[in-house]
């Protein structure tokens, strides 16, 4: 047939959906057919602006059909050569509706796969947008009960964050992830967390905030008990005593090697800046207590 | 001394349960010198003869020091102070801990040894009278030295002998150090990587449930479609249906053969002897005529037949001529064209078999 002319099939296509006096329904069957071959015609000659519209076209064909999967299917399509254009936007409103479309076929699982492929997409273009779509991915797995599947989307948001040296939200979203991994007995990816959470905040030099973030994982009983807390302890003895060469040693220990490589490098780092001020910091506080106890 | 020739014999078995063992001869030994240390402290206070002030405050001072020392000896056995703190002890600790010990044996047997010229002390823990009196000699060496110096050089030569028990037990320990330390490392990979592998487990159960459970409806649904299908079929192909079938193909067939029959042209063939007709006195050769009826000419061509009537009886006839209704406008019908001697001989057979023109 017309297969080598992609152009023709829209042009067929359009004609069928498009209401005249003498056409009074669309023809949403047929046209349907042709736009996606249509589409498939123009990502084989990589006219991927051309792509994405007849992907676009072909899904609206597939919903007027009640057939949300396939419909899904084509907005991906769309979504992915939008992409090789670069109309990030675009990208991120493909995915979205995609998401949609798996949601209402009852379908959690390929919804959370959409929102994390343009999460992927977006991370160099526009890491805010990343992180947007990587927090509804992780939500949309935990509403449907499926926590387990979320780790993975935890840790890359948390890399994004990092990137972008945006280290307090980095931790809350390791701490997020430790809740999940709470929520489905992951005690190992939980310790985990909470450890890269603490070295995180080590590593943007905000030792109170990391003192607090360990006490607060003190409480968890899984954590106690577990080798993390001891490379913590260690750590964080080691900033108390201000020695350098002990953190040093303390993060290279083979417990944080273990973690994500991401929070490995940070680890690597440590310390930033200046310790000896923790240490100091450390003794006034005690001292200041004990002055108004001797003035009282 | 009957602890460090129980090391020795430890040492040389060289495994890890001697390691343990030795931990505890240490601890033994080190509750052993606790008990001892506050007798040596009195000893100490004592006055002895010839021993001169600073010397008696240096004694003092190590009698003071001797309880932290011997209780900062590790024996193995610290249960960990903080939850799971590693008891790496690393190699400097061991090094540091061994001339605590030999310092701490050292101090004993000094004073042990004025102790033993003062006075009886109970002990088979002071038992080594010849190394008590090599210990006396090198405390009047001792005598000219400096207070601080006396912890590393007189200890070379005073306690040459148990030191190289010592060292060599110390060595053995190191090693052992060294290789628990490389084992426990491998070890903490191998805990993380299979709790790692664990979780995942955990995380593809569910997934695989499903799995299940759709295949399970799936070979459902196929199996109640292969039995209905059985059934269509046993339905259809039975052996009552099967001959019914047969005999209504076979009316079928009749019927069909009955129309064809009825409608289409029948074909006859009609054949026509002739007889080589001699006239005398002139050869009316049939052969000259052309004999095999032609579309268009049969009913003319044989017009030269009317004499047939005058020729005598027939005879034995020549040839048959045969030709087919369906070549020529010969019909059954039309037979009443045909000229009369023609007809008059259709039922009779009339063959041509060759015409020779004999006279």
């Amino acid at each position: 047939m017309s297969a080598s002319d992609p152009d023709k099939l829209i042009a067929k296509a359009d004609k069928l959906t498009k209401l005249s006096l003498t056409r009074w329904n669309a023809d949403w069957k047929n046209a349907t057919v042709l736009y996606e071959q249509a589409a498939n015609a123009y990502r084989l000659a990589r006219k991927y602006e051309k792509a994405k519209d007849a992907f676009e076209k072909a899904s609206k064909g597939q919903e007027m059909l009640s057939s949300p999967w396939d419909a899904a299917k084509h907005m991906e399509s769309a979504a992915a050569s939008a992409k090789e254009v670069g109309n990030w936007n675009e990208v991120s409103d493909f995915y979205r509706r995609a998401s949609e479309l798996y949601i209402e076929c009852g379908r959690s699982q390929p919804a959370s796969d959409a929102l994390a492929k343009g999460a992927r997409a977006l991370e160099d273009a526009l890491p805010d947008e990343a992180i947007r779509l990587y927090t509804d991915a992780c939500a949309v797995l935990e509403d449907d009960g499926k926590e387990q599947m979320a780790f993975d989307l935890y840790r890359a948001a948390t890399s994004v964050y990092i990137k972008l040296e945006k280290y307090e939200d980095a931790a809350t979203f390791l701490l997020r992830l430790a809740l999940a991994a709470d929520n489905c007995n992951a005690k190992h990816s939980q310790c985990k967390a909470y450890l890269s959470a603490i070295i995180v905040y080590l590593y943007a030099h905000d030792f109170q905030q990391a003192e607090k973030c360990y006490n607060d994982c003190c409480q968890v009983e899984a954590f106690l008990n577990s080798d993390q807390n001891r490379a913590a302890t260690k750590l964080l003895s080691a900033y108390t005593d201000g020695d350098v060469e002990e953190i040093k040693r303390a993060a290279q220990s083979s417990i944080i090697s273990n973690l994500d490589h991401v929070i490995i490098k940070l680890a690597r780092k440590l310390p930033t800046g200046d310790v000896t001020s923790f240490k100091r910091g450390a003794t006034d506080d005690q001292e200041e207590p004990l002055d108004e106890d001797d003035l009282t | 001394m009957v602890w460090l020739q129980k090391a020795e014999v430890a040492a040389v078995e060289k495994n890890r349960a001697a390691a343990v063992a030795m931990n505890a001869e240490v601890r033994r030994i080190k509750a052993r010198l606790m008990d001892e240390v506050p007798k040596l402290q009195k000893l100490a206070k004592k006055k002895v003869k010839d021993l001169s002030k600073e010397e008696l405050e240096a004694r003092n001072d190590l009698v003071l020091v001797l309880p932290e020392r011997i209780q900062a000896i590790p024996d193995g056995a610290t249960s960990k102070q903080t939850q799971g703190w590693g008891a790496s002890s690393s190699h400097k600790n061991i090094k540091f801990d061994s001339e605590l010990l030999i310092s701490c044996s050292y101090t004993l047997f000094i004073i042990s040894s004025k102790s033993i010229s003062d006075g009886p002390v109970d002990g088979d823990f002071f038992q080594q009278t010849e190394e008590a009196s090599q210990f006396r000699q090198e405390f009047e060496m001792r005598k000219m030295k400096q207070a601080c110096s006396f912890l590393h050089l007189p200890s070379i030569f005073g306690i040459f002998i148990p030191i190289l028990f010592i060292s060599h037990i110390i060595k053995s320990v190191l090693m052992q150090d060294e290789g628990l330390d490389i084992i426990s490392e491998g070890l903490d990979t191998l805990k993380n990587l299979a709790k790692d592998m664990n979780e995942e487990l955990d995380r593809q159960v569910p997934l695989i449930d499903e799995i299940d459970t759709k295949v399970d409806k799936t070979t459902s649904d196929l199996r109640r479609n292969n039995v209905r299908l059985k059934e269509t079929l046993t339905k259809v192909r039975s052996t009552r249906n099967f001959c019914i079938d047969i005999i209504l193909l076979c009316i079928l067939l009749g019927i069909a053969t009955y129309l064809y029959h009825t409608n289409v042209k029948p074909l006859k063939y009609y054949k026509i002897h002739i007889f080589y007709v001699n006239w005398v006195g002139s050869r009316y050769d049939l052969a000259d005529r052309p004999l095999a009826p032609r579309r268009h000419d049969f009913p003319t061509k044989y017009s030269y037949l009317e004499d047939f009537n005058s020729l005598a009886k027939p005879q034995q006839p020549h040839g048959v001529l045969e030709f087919r209704t369906d070549l020529c406008y010969l019909q059954p019908h039309d037979t009443k064209s045909l000229p009369e001697p023609i007809r008059s001989l259709i039922n009779r057979s009339i063959r041509i078999d060759q015409l020779d023109n004999s006279e």
